[in-house]
């Protein structure tokens, strides 16, 4: 993440030096930069001042000094990232705010709050679980390959909150150090379309930031679609299945394929996929709401690929109705697994493959991946490790 | 220097010496962005060209990058002084 010393920290050095507490996070923060797990930028003066400064170690001179001579880049990137930090040499909470009127967001954080170690550290990705953290990882590095600037990294620490108990797992990590909590929004088709509502999961999670706002840096970010597995595009899932056959589970896959509810943006964004689909949803759906009558269409090409019904297509001859379960399933739903797979597809590809897949022009999904790649890379960029 | 001689010439009421300087370092160019801020040198007396070869077609373009009066330089690639 991009933390910038503010300018009010010259005029206030000598106090800031005469105390433990601050040099310890003067100390975290410049190691924390050498290990590039974040970018430490701010006033040339004021790091020329920090790198003579006879009160902090030896070893954190030498990386002043080096900050010193990134400085007039390294302030710059405030310019690329969605979210950065600056630090103040004042007591109090931390504040949250807009940066000009771009979408732009600042944490102004007092020095102090650098003063334990492990608020320095890398910041950490909290996930629904550890295979969506993978993925998320991935699309990070995909995104700084292809999208970011040359020459950087990305870094975070990657925990999986176990799906119901995220916002449990986001409470614990934000005492910690600068959090990231990425979850899908579980948008499901409901009367109030185009204004879904969030699930339980994303709202909880927003509950937990609202509480510890002004006390932590966390955020929470609802990735746009039911779960991330609608945003996987076909072909990667595909890929996935190109070395090992899993049987049955690869079929589903295949078939879910063929009917084209991989990655197909916001046609079938809000599809539950692992449970599946029969005409009996469809109906409810077209019925629930008017305007979602284009919906008639993809399920009509969706029953024209899937095999029909021993009694015919409900809706047509017959209906299937009460509580029966509905025979004419349009796919069966793929069950738990299929993120597993991929997160382990994607570790074995480049970083400029994996870009291939989910961040190519013209990709439905590209967005949402380039929107998850971009956020992840202003919490966890920074220069690769130096030496100094 | 660079920066010792503009003010002399100046100081003696001389033609202000223009300097092109050609330089892989970054310390000479974040010492520039330094003298920016502490008012030293003023921003628009200093422009910095960037040549950047283009890895596919090997053509070559100049980025024309600025300091801001805070030192902090414009229109300028992230990640370039990358280690």
């Amino acid at each position: 993440m991009l933390l910038i010393f503010a300018p009010e920290l010259r005029d206030e050095l000598p106090r800031i030096l005469d105390s433990s507490d601050l040099r310890s996070a003067l100390s975290n923060l410049a190691r924390a930069h050498r290990e590039g797990k974040h970018i430490l930028s701010g006033p040339a003066t004021l790091l020329r001042q920090l790198s003579e400064a006879s009160a902090l170690p030896e070893d954190v001179h030498g990386t002043f000094k080096q900050l010193k001579e990134f400085a007039s880049e390294a302030e710059g990137s405030r310019k690329i990232v969605s979210y950065f930090v600056v630090i103040e040499p004042r007591e109090g909470d931390i504040h949250e705010e807009m940066e000009g009127d771009e979408a732009r967001r600042c944490f102004r954080v007092p020095l102090a709050y650098f003063s334990d170690s492990a608020r320095a550290q890398a910041s950490r990705l909290v996930a629904e679980d550890g295979s969506d953290a993978r993925v998320y990882e991935r699309a990070a590095e995909a995104y700084l390959r292809r999208l970011g600037p040359k020459g950087l990294s990305v870094r975070s620490q990657s925990y999986g909150g176990g799906g119901d108990s995220t916002a449990d797992a986001l409470r614990d990590h934000a005492r910690h150090g600068p959090t990231v909590c990425i979850v899908d929004a579980d948008h499901k088709w409901s009367s109030n379309e185009g204004e879904p509502s969030e699930g339980a999961t994303a709202a909880n999670a927003r509950k937990v930031t609202r509480k510890l706002a002004g006390k932590t840096m966390c955020i929470v970010y609802s990735v746009p679609c039911r779960e991330i597995e609608n945003l996987l595009p076909c072909e990667l899932v595909l890929e996935c299945f190109a070395v090992t056959d899993r049987g049955d589970f690869h079929q589903r896959c295949v078939r879910a394929s063929e009917l084209g509810l991989f990655g197909g943006g916001p046609r079938v964004d809000r599809l539950d996929l692992k449970k599946g689909l029969c005409r009996k949803d469809y109906e409810a759906l077209s019925n629930e709401h008017p305007q979602r009558r284009y919906l008639a269409r993809v399920f009509a090409e969706f029953r024209n690929r899937a095999p029909a019904p021993t009694r015919g297509w409900c809706g047509d001859e017959r209906r299937c109705g009460g509580d029966e379960p509905c025979e004419c399933v349009l796919f069966a739903g793929l069950g738990e697994g299929l993120l597993e797979c991929v997160a382990d597809r994607l570790e074995t590809l480049s970083a400029h493959k994996v870009g291939e897949h989910l961040l190519a022009a013209g990709q439905p999904s590209a967005p949402a991946w380039t929107a998850i790649g971009s956020l992840l890379f202003a919490w966890g960029c920074g220069y690769p490790r130096t030496r100094t | 220097m660079f920066v010792g001689t503009i003010q002399a010439a100046r100081g003696a009421d001389l033609e202000t010496p223009t300097l092109l300087v050609e330089t892989h370092s970054n310390a000479l160019v974040s010492r520039l962005g330094e003298l920016v801020e502490i008012g030293k040198l003023d921003s628009k007396d200093v422009l910095v060209l960037l040549f950047e070869q283009d890895a596919g077609t090997r053509g070559t373009t100049v980025r024309q990058s600025t300091f801001s009066p805070e030192g902090i330089l414009e229109n300028w690639p992230i990640g370039f002084f990358a280690p």
